[in-house]
């Protein structure tokens, strides 16, 4: 007779317990399914090890990108038109009211001479990119802190902020498409490119320029990102980063900065 | 929850791509407008001031041509040309032997009347006697009355003769007058003070003289002290011209000068009225003579060529555009009278435009293919009238905007209607004006076209 205790099959190796686990995105889907599927990307970011390359690469792409749209449009007869004529009337103008002394007038000429320019707009993309990455970073880390008293990593928020990048990335390569269609240096995906003649040193085209599609877009990410660190609901997160993000337009209005699209 | 995940990737992917890939293509390949090169000037107020050009000589106010009225030999010219003279002094004097001749004739025929008269009134005496001797006698019947009417007859008769040789005297008396009064002419003195302008006959010439008609033209004096251009002008320019207007002069002689002067007279009749012949009716421009006063004092000989500047009208601190800056354009739809008929084809504005100016550079001409439209529709289709228009610059497009003009100088139109103060009109260059803009036309700023080889590109150097 067989033993029935000796007929029971063996146990189950340890493995099949433990529940299936999806394996972790690669950086390029990361950089891909945050125009999708940001909450994935992020609640993958909360529980996993710090990766600078989800906010570096971002940052290297976006300061890429803004080199060459500033080096094509600066190329184009029509942007360099465009912009010599607001240059002139900008240094008349000044030197009319009297602000402009013609030593200054000289040195603002100088500055505004295409070359200079591609080379001061190269630098500022670089450090634009960068820098909006890092300022994000601290914005929602600030936020998640104080706000939300929840124990967030800087660097998370960081890599929240890189990766929601590539949002600012795309709208960039959008803008710069729309600039060379439309052969006028205000065509944006906003309201600006409804206004024909825009005037982005006054307000009013300062606002229809901050009325940008992808800025809606990358700040709706940004909120996602803020509401998996912090565990906060959604509505919570985007009230906080939306508010945040229309005070800090208002006053670049105020001070005549304008935005690009940050 | 993979698939909602999978399909809102592949939407959200799509979406990118397609915007991407529709926003690269068409830059890609979207043809680009040509941009036209144009020069630009703002609109300002100015005054400007009509002027009309017209050549023409300059001429003595007051000059006089000199001619004998008796003929015969020069025997004494004691002027020159160019010699100034004065009222009264001898200029010519004629042989005046013939005339002399004919007066003794005259003065023997005066005496022989007087003598006739004396004879008639002798025989007159004596039958006045007879009458009076014999009207006694008839009164006592003593002759017969046929004998006393004979004698009364005799009376009468020599009564008549008396008076006849006392006409005759007259008549003889006149004669020496006249004859003295020809030889008189044989001597002749300038009637005015002034210089020998021109000088056409000699010392031993033969000259010829009437009283009725004009004889042989010896000299002409002048007084060259008060001078005046004497200028021909169209028949569209006549009509601007008044006295009292002022006139710069430009003498060929006097290059470095100008000279000031004023209209005194305008001519009714054009210079060829009552001249024409079969062959100049047509082919020669009308003209009238303008004459304008020289204020100025300076060594003018008559005959020096002149052209005038007429200032005819001028108006101050209005709206003034560079002439190159108006052209014409036909209208989009043809004009329509009130009666809702379409307006017949007239000829192009620019041709009155040009004939202002007759020595300036015309407005640009309307398009060619404007112009023949309205020469080939002109019998009765009605066709647009081509209108003045200038061109702004609105950022990087051209702007047609229909203007009104008013006068002209050298350089600006007057614009009465269509423009603001302030606004860059298009001045340049001459092609793009005249027949390449449009309304909308992509334009840019530059440099003439012969300019571009020394500036380059712009930012050629960046």
């Amino acid at each position: 007779m067989i033993d029935m205790e000796e007929q029971q099959p063996p146990p189950l190796p340890d493995s099949h317990l433990k529940p299936h686990r999806r394996p972790r995105m690669t950086l390029a889907a990361r950089l891909l399914n945050v125009f999708a599927v940001p909450g994935e990307v992020f609640g993958e970011l909360k529980g996993g090890p710090v990766a600078i390359s989800n906010w570096l690469i971002p940052a290297l792409i976006g300061a890429v990108i803004g080199v060459l749209s500033v080096l094509i449009l600066l190329s184009q007869p029509a942007i360099q038109r465009q912009f010599k004529e607001r240059q002139n009337k900008f240094i008349e103008e000044r030197v009319k009211a009297g602000q402009l002394t013609p030593q200054e007038r000289e040195v603002v000429e100088w500055l505004t001479r295409t070359t200079v320019l591609k080379a001061l707009g190269s630098a500022g993309a670089v450090i634009g990119s960068f820098g909006s990455v890092v300022w994000w970073g601290f914005v929602l880390w600030f936020l998640a802190r104080v706000l939300f008293r929840a124990q967030v990593a800087f660097s998370k928020t960081l890599e929240v902020a890189g990766l929601s990048m590539m949002i600012n990335v795309l709208g960039g390569i959008v803008a710069m498409l729309l600039i060379i269609n439309f052969e006028r240096s205000g065509a944006a995906p906003s309201l600006a490119l409804l206004v024909k003649d825009l005037d982005a040193v006054r307000k009013g085209g300062l606002v229809a320029i901050a009325a940008n599609v992808f800025s809606i877009w990358v700040v709706g990410v940004r909120s996602i990102g803020l509401a998996k660190l912090a565990g906060v609901p959604y509505l919570r997160a985007a009230w906080a980063v939306f508010t945040f993000w229309l005070l800090e337009q208002c006053l670049l209005i105020l001070i005549g900065a304008g935005q690009s699209g940050t | 929850m993979a698939k909602s995940t999978k399909r809102r990737k592949i939407i959200v992917f799509s979406l990118i791509g397609l915007v991407l890939l529709g926003l690269g293509g068409v830059a890609f390949f979207r043809k680009r407008e040509a941009v036209i090169t144009v020069q630009t000037e703002k609109v300002i107020r100015r005054d400007i001031t009509e002027k009309v050009v017209a050549n023409g000589k300059i001429q003595p106010v007051l000059q006089v041509k000199i001619s004998p009225e008796v003929s015969g030999e020069i025997i004494d010219l004691p002027v020159k040309e160019g010699q100034s003279i004065k009222k009264g002094d001898l200029i010519v004097k004629i042989k005046p032997d013939f005339y002399l001749a004919q007066i003794h004739q005259c003065e023997a025929g005066y005496e022989s009347a007087v003598a006739g008269k004396a004879q008639a009134e002798a025989n007159l005496e004596k039958a006045e006697a007879d009458f009076r001797r014999n009207k006694d006698l008839f009164d006592h019947r003593l002759i017969s009355e046929s004998d006393f009417i004979g004698f009364k007859a005799a009376a009468d008769v020599c009564k008549a003769q008396v008076e006849s040789a006392l006409h005759q005297v007259e008549s003889a008396k006149a004669t020496v007058a006249s004859a003295q009064d020809s030889l008189d002419k044989t001597t002749i003195v300038s009637p005015m003070t002034g210089t020998i302008s021109k000088l056409n006959s000699r010392l031993g010439e033969r000259v010829l003289g009437t009283v009725q008609n004009v004889g042989t033209e010896i000299m002409i004096i002048a007084d060259l002290n008060e001078m005046e251009a004497r200028v021909d002008l169209g028949e569209n320019d006549v009509v601007l011209i008044k006295p009292g207007q002022t006139a710069q002069l430009e003498v060929d002689a006097f290059k470095d000068q100008k000279f000031n002067g004023t209209v005194t007279e305008v001519a009714n009749s054009s210079n060829d009225t009552g001249t024409q012949t079969s062959s100049s009716t047509s082919q020669e421009a009308t003209k009238f003579q303008v004459r304008i006063r020289v204020q100025e004092k300076m060594d003018f000989r008559p005959g020096m060529s002149v052209t005038a500047e007429i200032a005819t009208r001028f108006r101050t601190n209005v709206l003034a555009v560079p002439i190159a800056s108006v052209t014409t354009r036909l209208p989009k739809e043809p004009e329509k009278k009130k009666d809702g008929k379409i307006a017949a084809a007239d000829p192009p504005a620019t041709n009155s435009m040009a004939s202002n100016h007759s020595s300036q550079t015309a407005t640009n001409n309307c398009t060619t293919n404007a112009v023949e439209e309205a020469k080939s529709d002109k019998k009765g289709k009605g066709v647009a009238k081509p209108v003045e228009v200038v061109f702004f610059m609105e950022g990087e497009h051209a702007k047609m905007s229909r203007v009104k003009i008013g006068i002209s100088d050298d350089n600006y139109w007057e614009i009465t209607d269509g423009v603001k103060d302030g606004q860059d009109v298009i001045s340049g260059g001459y092609r793009a004006i005249s027949r390449d803009l449009e309304d909308g036309k992509k334009i840019k700023k530059g440099p003439p076209a012969g300019e571009k080889d020394k500036e380059g590109q712009p930012d050629k150097k960046d």
